[in-house]
């Protein structure tokens, strides 16, 4: 049995564990054109800051590719040819496969703006991109980033780190609309001013102006002309599905699957940031492109390559980020997804820093939590949604929940309590 | 940078040709002999003790200039932190001290023409002390963030100020004798030796019960950490001067497997030989057999792992191994509080699924031990060489890990 993986990102790989765990004699080879291992495509940031080296971004020893037995390959697939089972490559030529798993990740969104071709316009999702930047890292000395998510978030503060002029763009009217409330995004976009960063709000992209095909200056929507040498953009990223064009393979947004992450193709099979998953009954289907649903998707697809009547379900939602050394973290489903609920919000001090919490609650029973400036410990968390606790109930026991450094007590405000 | 260096190199090399004219040709030696007195004594007369001291000094800190300005231009080359050329020449000059300290009387000298009762431990005591609590503060200053980090460092700095350093001058001054209270065997062996039982009965006392009911009791409770990273001398020049250099710490699992037999090997050594010295004083000369390898022992122990292990290596290595290096491979109160650790309290624990698997964790966990792998499983742990210094809690970007002793969410539970 020849078990085939393109793409060696977090997905991929998980599910090439799952293989091997259950069957050693499997041959699994995982194919990849960006590195040569599987590396923690979260950790880019600290790569461009020098806190990491690209070798500390890859969380398994070397040697551990030999011990599985995995065959990791360098190559680019070309194309699929499903009636035959083989994977065409650029290099290798022909490979053929039993069972195909595509984890072929996301590609960050260019939406052909005048002059996006420019170099020093980059995008920060690849090694390739990370290296890029690198490459021009003594040249970059005024930078305009743009989209309000968590790259963007992450290049502004690695430009302000490595001492750069900033400015971000966002189109919103305050960072993260999508997970922060007006209150928490005016918090964030306080620190980054208080770092030495500049935000504009409510503004895009119009056009970018370079000479010598560099870059020298990005003219907002609006008519604003900002100077810089690097412009970083991270307005979302889609669902990788190139090699599915001119096969059989359903697409939507993403790789259509079933909720055993089966595409429509027999023994092909799709998982992580690249997979759209279609539950039965729904008519759109879902694109999760975090981290650990990338690993959960893998697992789970590795189980169904197995041939285990699996299907894959995502539970309560959660996430956590840091914005200049900002805690954030979100559990459940919060207004700004789901518009039927009811919000309490509270804020206090500690240490000198802000913390918020909002809770979204209905019919008196608790549904989600955002929680900026401290430390929480998802799990209880998620357990008092579970329960259906009531939102004065998880106030009360609030401090059972905080996840801070020994020493760094939150105090609790007098309205939350 | 390549024309700094090159300049602080030079600087380095006229500071060797200087040193090794000290050490070899004993030009100190002379102008104590020409003044045709003991330098040492007391009896020296006042005049002509001023002008030993003047030309001595003279020449022990014109030796310096050039070592300090060329360090000073070294110590902005990121290679000192990555194990580049500048790394292993401060290595090296670090060796060259320890060597200079250990086999010569270099220091002795400088340090008795002003205090007579004192010797060059003294002079270490205090360049520790000053190193301790330079980086401490440095290392605040980068941390300050972290209030478990600061509250730890501050902890760390006030021990070696007063503990290791100005109570043993003071005792040494108005007793005549002194006591390291912040070291206890088994890192410091002696404590169990018989001279110590012939000292003040406090100290006795202290000793014994120190090492035998506090550490196990504290480690039982706090982990480890309440003596390595919140007490210790060694633990805290790793943590303070030594601190950019922690992420130099190997994560392979070769080096796990070669730690775990070292460190309880040495361990296994240690009480081996505090049994016989024990033995031995009490069998006074009875059994010669005993007496000799008691003696043996003793000296094997002294010189291997005292001086070699703990006092040259343990610091020397740090620009090449990092910085716990004598802690993590050699300690024996790092391996007994190790064991304890295994069967107490302390953890640490994962905060569900929310690793992203960036490695800052590992990559600054000067034990080397891999948390990233654990906390991508979300997976609590107890690891015995773990000293709780709480970095990779600290450096984490998603507040997955925190250092805890108390009630676990289960015993909560009961």
């Amino acid at each position: 049995m020849h078990y085939a993986i393109v793409g060696n990102g977090v997905a991929g790989i998980n599910a090439a564990f799952k293989i091997r765990a259950r069957d050693t004699s499997a041959e699994i080879s995982i194919i990849s054109d960006e590195t040569d291992f599987h590396y923690s495509r979260t950790a880019l940031m600290w790569g461009y800051t020098g806190q990491l080296s690209p070798r500390d971004m890859e969380p398994y020893e070397r040697r551990i590719w030999k011990e599985m037995n995995f065959r990791l390959v360098r190559d680019f697939v070309e194309r699929i040819e499903p009636e035959a089972k083989v994977l065409r490559l650029r290099k290798a030529g022909r490979l053929p496969y039993d069972k195909l798993l595509l984890a072929t990740g996301a590609k960050a969104n260019m939406f052909g703006w005048p002059g996006q071709e420019l170099s020093g316009v980059g995008n920060f999702t690849s090694m390739q991109h990370l290296e890029a930047l690198l490459a021009q890292k003594e040249r970059i000395k005024k930078a305009v980033i743009v989209g309000g998510g968590l790259i963007g978030i992450e290049l502004v503060e690695i430009m302000l780190e490595t001492g750069v002029d900033t400015t971000y763009i966002l189109r919103e009217p305050w960072y993260w609309q999508k997970m922060l409330d007006r209150r928490e995004g005016g918090i964030v976009e306080r620190l980054i001013k208080e770092h030495g960063g500049r935000v504009i709000l409510e503004n895009e992209i119009g056009n970018i102006e370079g000479r010598d095909g560099r870059v020298s200056e990005l003219v907002t929507k609006k008519g604003q002309r900002l100077a810089c040498d690097f412009v970083g953009i991270a307005v979302g990223v889609h669902p990788n599905t190139d090699l599915c064009t001119g096969t059989k393979i359903a697409t939507g947004k993403g790789i259509l699957t079933n909720p055993s992450m089966r595409t429509s193709v027999p023994d092909i099979y799709a998982a992580g940031d690249c997979a759209e998953i279609r539950y039965p009954g729904q008519d759109t289907g879902v694109i999760e492109q975090l981290w650990y649903t990338g690993i959960d998707q893998g697992k789970t697809a590795g189980r169904a390559m197995l041939g285990d009547d699996v299907s894959y379900r995502r539970g309560i939602p959660y996430n956590a980020a840091q914005f200049l050394f900002y805690d954030f973290v979100t559990v459940g489903q919060m207004r700004q997804l789901s518009p039927e609920l009811t919000e309490s919000f509270e804020q206090g001090k500690w240490n000198g820093k802000d913390w918020t919490c909002r809770i979204s609650h209905v019919r008196n029973e608790v549904r989600g939590f955002a929680m900026l400036g401290a430390r929480w410990d998802c799990t209880v968390l998620m357990g008092w949604i579970r329960e259906r606790r009531a939102p004065d109930w998880c106030v009360s026991r609030l401090s059972d929940a905080v996840f801070n450094e020994e020493f760094t007590a939150l105090e609790l405000g007098g309205a939350l309590r | 940078m390549k024309a700094r260096r090159l300049i602080a190199f030079a600087l380095i090399g006229l500071f060797l040709i200087f040193w090794a004219y000290l050490v070899f040709a004993n030009p100190l030696d002379k102008i104590v002999d020409q003044e045709k007195s003991n330098a040492w004594s007391t009896t020296l007369k006042a005049d002509s003790a001023a002008q030993v001291r003047l030309k001595y000094t003279a020449v022990f800190f014109a030796a310096l200039i050039p070592l300090i300005v060329g360090i000073a231009i070294l110590a902005r080359d990121p290679g000192l932190y990555n194990r580049g050329v500048a790394a292993y020449v401060v290595a090296a000059l670090l060796l060259i001290f320890y060597l200079s300290l250990y086999y010569t009387r270099i220091f002795d000298v400088v340090v008795k023409l002003y205090w007579p009762g004192g010797d060059r431990w003294f002079f270490y005591g205090g360049l520790y002390t000053v190193a301790v609590v330079w980086g401490g503060l440095t290392f605040v200053g980068r941390n300050r963030r972290s209030r478990y980090q600061t509250v730890r460092t501050i902890s760390v700095m006030t021990v070696q100020v007063l503990l290791a350093f100005s109570v043993p001058i003071l005792m040494r001054i108005f007793l005549n004798w002194e006591y390291y209270f912040s070291y206890l065997w088994p890192l410091k062996i002696d404590y169990f030796y018989p001279y110590v039982f012939k000292m003040h009965p406090a100290v006795v006392i202290y000793s014994f019960l120190g090492s035998l009911v506090m550490v196990p009791l504290l480690g039982f409770f706090f982990g480890k950490r309440w003596y390595c990273s919140w007490v210790c001398g060694c633990g805290g020049l790793a943590n303070t001067f030594g601190d950019p250099w922690r992420h130099l710490s190997s994560k392979t699992r070769w080096t796990w497997k070669f730690e775990t037999v070292s460190i309880h090997s040495i361990l296994i050594f240690a009480l081996f030989t505090t049994s016989f010295v024990f033995i031995g004083s009490q069998l006074g000369g009875s059994h010669p057999a005993i007496s000799k390898t008691a003696n043996g022992a003793r000296w094997a122990y002294g010189l291997f792992v005292a001086t070699i292990l703990s006092g040259m290596a343990g610091v020397f290595l740090y620009p090449i191994l990092g910085t716990r290096f004598w802690c993590r491979f050699f300690c024996p109160m790092a391996a007994l509080l190790g064991l304890i650790q295994k069967f107490g309290r302390y953890r640490i624990t994962i905060n569900g699924k929310l690793c992203m698997a960036c490695g800052n964790c590992s990559k600054y966990c000067e034990m080397g031990i891999d948390v990233r792998a654990y906390a991508m499983r979300g997976e609590h742990f107890r690891r015995a060489s773990c000293v709780g210094c709480g970095i990779c809690a600290h450096v984490c970007p998603r507040g997955v890990l925190r250092l805890e002793n108390g009630k676990t969410s289960e015993e909560k539970l009961l």
